[in-house]
């Protein structure tokens, strides 16, 4: 079944499954399978920000104050959120929409992706204000093996997703030789590509990018780097819905209902799925130990790092019906909650942690001297 | 056990008061994080949730109590205040 970009055949989307469908012709949101995604979109394009907007000036003097072992760990986290964003921002839209088969999901992914793109964005903003030449970080993002081991990971289940798609598309089902290899491509092996990826997606959004946050967070519990930690709450916010879409994709599938086929592979790839979390979590360790190989910063050490990593790998696989790998404890990030927490009560427009006042809100250029004459 | 009153805007806010364990991130009805099983009673919301809950399902981020409700949440760590003689001083104990 080749792709179309416009499939001619009138048919009526609510009654075609999530993916393998007949691909979407008419991008009508009038009707819909399934609203949430609906509101997804209308909450996303409501977030909506530009880096720019955040003044990330009062950083550079704060990066430069900051140990060696800091700034390593801060750069290193810059690094390995711009290869996830990298990958996101581009991902979804090449892997799910050539299979998408309903017109509301088709625009969440892209809405999804495209907000990934700013993320990206973010990141070259506040890199090209901390250091001199921002090649120096974007070049070693594809060195660095600590972060390539990752991006191995991360991208095998899309690349696999996207070759067998091509693949289908091109030549249909069948075994084909393939670059000397012979690759069984049938609709079931798609699928099953298809939720191994949501799953790893879902890891990607869910555990691999709160590890970065909680260091940018405790960066910002001392007052230092306070714009990144601005922007960084912005992506969490972000992040939090694109992790709420996976989560009930993932869910959708396995409840077969959207697709009887789709709720049997979801059943045989329990396991993979549960070891698709806990390699993750255990990579998200590793990292943790590199972070901090030269030493832990102030509020936050390798130890309670990988105990926010195994807290939040079993908060997560509990969202998508999975066994919980690790030890039931208890947050040891409680300050996290403060920084993921989104804006519905502002408590002071002067609070530093209220985003919704942050669009060009920090006037760095005042000195502390300017308070001198100040009585109370 | 516990008490929601006027000065809580969300049941997570009176959980949280009672220092009951609760996961929760966007305390806005849209990351699903909170999402707790109810196991009787029902609970109104002041936020539409942008998640799908079951029929025994809440987020206690952004609803209220309609009366009485009992969630399915561990009480293990929770400060409450037993009920003693009127002469007496409540003492706080752990249950």
């Amino acid at each position: 079944m080749a792709y179309s970009t416009f499939c001619q055949t009138p048919n009526n989307a609510r009654l075609e499954p999530m993916f393998l469908g007949q691909s979407v012709n008419v991008a009508r949101y009038d009707v819909q399978k399934y609203e949430v995604f609906e509101k997804l979109i209308e909450k996303q394009l409501s977030f909506f920000w530009r880096p720019e907007e955040v003044d990330v000036s009062k950083d550079k003097i704060d990066y430069a104050a900051l140990p060696e072992h800091e700034k390593h760990i801060f750069i290193s986290n810059l690094k390995y959120q711009t290869l996830l964003d990298s990958i996101q921002g581009r991902s979804p839209n090449v892997a799910f929409l050539p299979l998408v088969s309903l017109p509301e999901l088709e625009t969440w992914i892209e809405t999804w992706s495209f907000s990934e793109t700013i993320h990206s964005r973010s990141y070259t903003h506040i890199i090209r204000n901390i250091v001199n030449d921002p090649s120096i970080v974007f070049d070693d993002i594809v060195e660095n093996e600590e972060i390539l081991k990752r991006a191995t990971d991360i991208a095998q289940y899309y690349d696999d997703l996207i070759k067998l798609t091509q693949a289908f598309h091109l030549l249909g089902e069948g075994t084909h030789t393939i670059d000397g290899k012979e690759v069984l491509v049938t609709e079931r092996e798609i699928k099953k590509s298809l939720y191994l990826c949501m799953m790893s997606v879902n890891v990607l959004e869910a555990i691999r990018f709160y590890v970065s946050f909680a260091c940018s967070f405790a960066f910002a519990e001392r007052n230092v780097m306070e714009g990144n930690a601005k922007i960084i709450r912005l992506i969490a916010r972000d992040e939090a819905l694109h992790l709420n879409s996976t989560q009930h994709i993932i869910k959708l599938m396995q409840a077969g209902v959207d697709d009887p086929e789709m709720g049997e592979i979801a059943k045989e790839c329990e396991q993979q799925a549960y070891d698709i979390f806990v390699k993750a979590a255990e990579q998200e360790k590793e990292w943790a130990q590199y972070l901090f190989k030269d030493g832990s910063m102030i509020g936050l050490n390798e130890q309670i790092l990988c105990q926010y990593v195994e807290y939040i790998t079993n908060e997560r696989m509990k969202s998508v019906n999975l066994d919980l790998p690790y030890e039931n404890i208890s947050n040891p990030l409680p300050w996290m909650k403060n920084w993921l927490e989104s804006d519905s009560v502002q408590v002071a427009p002067q609070e530093v942690e209220v985003s919704s006042y942050l669009v060009g809100q920090i006037d760095a250029s005042i000195d502390e001297s300017e308070f001198e004459d100040f009585d109370l | 056990m516990l008490l929601f009153t006027q000065q809580h805007t969300s049941l997570l806010m009176a959980l949280e008061q009672k220092q009951i364990k609760v996961f929760s991130e966007c305390r806005n009805g849209y990351c699903g994080a909170c999402k707790t099983k109810i196991k009787s009673g029902s609970v109104t919301y002041h936020t539409e949730p942008l998640v799908s809950l079951g029929s025994d399902e809440c987020l206690p981020c952004c609803c209220m109590p309609d009366g009485d409700i009992d969630l399915d949440l561990s009480a293990d760590g929770v400060q409450v205040v037993r009920a003693t003689a009127k002469h007496e001083r409540p003492e706080t104990a752990n249950i």
